[in-house]
């Protein structure tokens, strides 16, 4: 792989940035590479020409439910935000930071030793808000004057560590309450999340029992096999729990499909899920990904092609409608 | 200046720039993922496409290229270029992956990219990709194939040499001039 020069030849630089090497040859370049510069710099070069390279694809728009999709991932993944810690704490935490771990451990110079000098303030807002106190001053002849300097600076240096005790008192006790409120609502939706996913589990486990009630046929009549469903919606939030049974086994290579049929006749029905009914046909769609404050007048379901569709096939297996009930 | 141009330029300056967004979304705030998600969906999307040649699957690796944002905004910071260019590298090679059924391999996450230019802004990005096309169009057939092949189809220099029939030695060559000319090309 090494030219005359003891560097990665060029062509092979290309293959490295397009990853078409094999892994002990990538190895080996990478060994190589973390000690070259000029191979390094020639490599970011090749990226930056396969950067341009991709861009030269035909643009195309992602589907219009790819935006929400991610939108709700993103909701659910909420970051932690780390609190920054209090300034008196800064100092240490510089000088004992772990190296960057892109660089080898011998590379960093060890750190200075800490060491302070007699005269310097142990506590730093100390050091900061009474710098004036400290300060070198003029030599004093008189030494009574020297007395009083003296015995007014003790109490000016026993003032502002009152003070910054007081401070560092209030932010403990508002980061403690802080604290305290977090874990009280981390408690509570720890139960809502618990409470959830058990109902999620009733609602979806095929182990457990699920019964349709109805009014008792007359005697002689034969109970209702027709598929029927139940679909709750709220429009606010998109969540939709579907829940249907009698449905009849679907062929192979084919599923059942919902959609949401928006309010607005002028829009398409959203396609909100493919589903398959159990043995006893029983199905359920719980919390497909849809688009928030779609207005729906009804619900519906058709057969697709296994994998779904993005447009219903005819007919409509299902359909109800707000004023219908008919679902 | 007419008042579109205005509005365009008005509408370009208040943008908020790719590290401001980045820094948005470190602080976890959806907004502006969903911005940078305007911004490049469309490249990110179109690189998959073009790999996967399956929508389906070419929306699977967009999801997945920007939640890897989401989660680690760090793994891109300002002093390794585009943004952009970036995006579209990491998506070919994670499109790849997925073609081969590999584990996710990212050297590119460690380099430094140069910046072909702010593809943040949109007008500034459509003029570097028809740049880009009238160079790639240029370029000797021979040389452009091979580079799609190793680029957008994955094939090793190996394969490529034994479906084309030519040596490999040329193979390797053809893929670098392409990108030398490129470069040479976009300057």
């Amino acid at each position: 792989m090494m030219n005359t020069a003891n560097h990665i030849s060029p062509e092979d630089l290309a293959l490295i940035a397009l990853q078409l090497l094999s892994e002990d040859e990538m190895n080996d370049a990478l060994a190589h590479l973390e000690h070259c510069e000029a191979c390094r710099n020639e490599l970011a070069a090749l990226q930056g020409d396969l950067a341009v390279f991709a861009m030269t694809s035909e643009l195309h728009t992602p589907p219009a439910l790819a935006r929400e999709r991610l939108m709700k991932r993103v909701s659910k993944e909420k970051k932690v935000v780390s609190i920054e810690r209090p300034q008196q704490q800064e100092r240490p935490q510089v000088q004992e930071r772990a190296p960057e771990r892109t660089l080898p451990l011998d590379a960093i110079p060890p750190p200075p030793p800490v060491t302070f000098a007699p005269e310097e303030p142990i506590l730093n807002p100390r050091s900061r808000m009474f710098a004036s106190y400290e300060a070198p001053e003029e030599p004093v002849r008189k030494s009574g004057r020297v007395l009083s300097i003296a015995g007014w600076t003790g109490w000016a240096i026993a003032a502002g560590v009152a003070v910054v005790a007081g401070l560092q008192f209030h932010q403990r006790e508002t980061l403690q309450n802080s604290l305290d409120s977090t874990k009280a609502r981390l408690t509570a939706s720890t139960a809502a999340t618990d409470k959830a996913e058990e109902v999620l589990r009733t609602l979806t486990s095929q182990g457990d029992m699920q019964v349709n009630l109805h009014i008792p046929p007359p005697e002689g009549v034969p109970p209702s096999t027709l598929p029927e469903a139940h679909a709750a919606y709220d429009q606010a939030s998109g969540a939709l729990v579907f829940v249907a049974s009698n449905l009849l086994p679907v062929p192979q290579g084919k599923t059942y499909e919902l959609w949401v049929l928006p309010a607005d006749s002028k829009a398409a029905p959203i396609p909100s899920g493919t589903f398959r009914p159990d043995e006893r046909g029983n199905a359920t769609v719980i919390m497909p990904d849809i688009p928030k404050g779609v207005a729906a007048q009804g619900f519906g379901v058709t057969m697709e092609n296994a994998g779904g569709s993005k447009t219903p096939t005819l007919p409509i297996i299902l359909s109800g409608t707000q004023t219908q009930q008919g679902l | 200046m007419d008042r579109d141009d205005q509005v365009l330029t008005t509408a370009t300056q208040n943008a908020p720039d790719d590290a401001a967004l980045l820094a948005r979304v470190q602080r976890g705030e959806e907004q502006a993922m969903a911005a940078l998600f305007d911004r490049y969906s469309r490249i990110v999307y179109s690189v998959a496409l073009r790999v996967m040649r399956d929508a389906a699957s070419a929306e699977d690796i967009l999801q997945e290229i920007f939640m890897q944002v989401w989660r680690n905004p760090d793994g891109f910071i300002a002093t390794r270029g585009s943004l952009g260019g970036w995006l579209a590298v990491v998506t070919r090679n994670r499109a790849i992956d997925s073609l081969r059924r590999k584990k996710p391999t990212e050297v590119v996450e460690e380099m430094s990219l140069p910046a072909p230019g702010n593809l943040g802004d949109e007008a500034e990005r459509n003029l570097m990709m028809e740049k880009a096309r009238v160079v790639i169009a240029r370029l000797p057939a021979e040389q452009r194939k091979t580079l799609e092949m190793a680029f957008f189809d994955g094939l090793t220099h190996s394969e490529i040499a034994e479906m084309t029939g030519d040596p490999l030695g040329t193979v390797k060559t053809r893929i670098r001039s392409a990108l030398l000319t490129l470069r040479k090309g976009m300057q």
